[in-house]
């Protein structure tokens, strides 16, 4: 349909992000919106404070490996490689 | 005939203009069966931002992954869901957003979840979604659970809201929290909202639905200026090179009325998508 395409292996380091809520440079350069940034806890009747959010890798097909992320983290926790190709 | 409609419509009207579709009762309703189990166990079970990489919204990456890696597999999968999908939506043009803000009580602006989620933006330059009914009294009674807090709005500063999102190139949608309970009025966008994506990025038909009215350009008033290009969301607009005209595609048409916004000479026109045989049944 749309020739091969492959996906990226993408790591965020959990460890050194600082919170999204509060930096969120790499949610907002993404032009395909690959990265998302949800609560750390699914509670009802709980809402999370900001520093509760996590980034994750949602949207693993849209990524077109610009890294632009990569360049936005001021802490260097995204990594990405691209590996397996797939026909889509 | 729209599926909304036939089940949740009354005389023969819009799900939407259905004024037993506001009532606090059937909220009640709704209550009644997620409280006991809270979120993961019913659809209709709400848990903040997490419950909207679920299947209501947009999907799990895994899922998505499965689009590339196992084409048929998900298909599969988008199909299943839909057998048990329950959530009801549907896009509405500016006019239909407003008379609703005549009919459901109070009508408050709140924080979009969804460019939260995409973006990371925060819960004060995030005003952007509309939530309406007895649901809105939460932040004010619980806000050491319920953050960012809601705007209550007056009939008239609703529509004054909505016209303000209207221009800045959103898309309305008349939102049900477990059908039909209408709670909502979300002001979305491709790609950052998430049933848009579902719907749009990741071929889920079920989650969104295509409002009644389909895009109409007069080609004898159409100048050409492109204003309305900038504006659709879903690629439905050609500009013919050849023409000067700018045509639309009715079949990927949402019926928004987004491009009729800038448009000087008045020449796009929102017809009735029952009157256009091609895309009648096509939700």
């Amino acid at each position: 349909m749309q020739g091969i395409r492959t996906l990226p292996n993408i790591q965020i380091d959990q460890d050194r992000c600082i919170s999204p809520m509060n930096c969120g440079n790499c949610l907002r350069v993404c032009p395909g919106v690959v990265l998302l940034c949800v609560p750390k806890y699914n509670e009802k009747f709980r809402e999370c404070d900001d520093d509760e959010f996590t980034v994750i890798v949602h949207n693993r097909p849209a990524c077109t490996g610009c890294m632009k992320c990569v360049e936005a983290c001021p802490e260097d926790c995204i990594k990405i490689e691209f590996g397996e190709a797939r026909a889509a | 005939m729209c599926e909304g409609c036939e089940k949740f419509g009354k005389d023969g009207g819009y799900w939407y203009f259905n004024p037993e579709n506001y009532a606090r009762r059937i909220y009640k309703w709704r209550k009644a069966k997620t409280e006991s189990t809270g979120s993961g166990e019913n659809p209709d079970a709400e848990a903040g931002d997490a419950s909207m990489i679920g299947e209501m919204g947009s999907m799990k990456a895994a899922a998505i992954d499965m689009k590339v890696l196992d084409p048929e597999g998900y298909a599969r999968r988008v199909e299943e869901e839909g057998k048990t999908f329950r959530g009801l939506a549907q896009v509405i043009l500016l006019e239909e957003a407003q008379e609703i803000m005549d009919m459901a009580w109070p009508i408050v602006a709140m924080t979009c979840t969804c460019r939260r989620m995409t973006r990371g933006l925060k819960d004060e330059e995030n005003f952007t979604c509309m939530g309406m009914g007895t649901g809105m009294y939460k932040w004010e009674r619980w806000p050491q659970i319920y953050h960012g807090g809601v705007q209550y709005l007056t009939p008239e500063e609703g529509k004054d809201f909505l016209t303000k999102l209207n221009k800045m190139g959103l898309v309305h949608v008349a939102e049900t929290h477990g059908a039909p309970y209408t709670g909502g009025i979300c002001n979305c966008e491709v790609p950052l909202c998430a049933q848009f994506r579902a719907r749009v990025e990741h071929d889920v038909p079920y989650v969104v639905k295509k409002g009644h009215y389909v895009a109409d350009i007069d080609p004898e008033l159409c100048n050409g200026c492109k204003k309305c290009m900038t504006r659709c969301h879903f690629g439905a607009l050609h500009l013919n090179a050849g023409t000067g005209k700018v045509t639309v595609d009715a079949f990927k048409c949402f019926g928004c009325g987004n491009c009729r916004t800038p448009c000087k000479v008045d020449a796009i026109e929102m017809v009735e998508r029952a009157k256009m045989p091609a895309v009648k049944d096509m939700w």
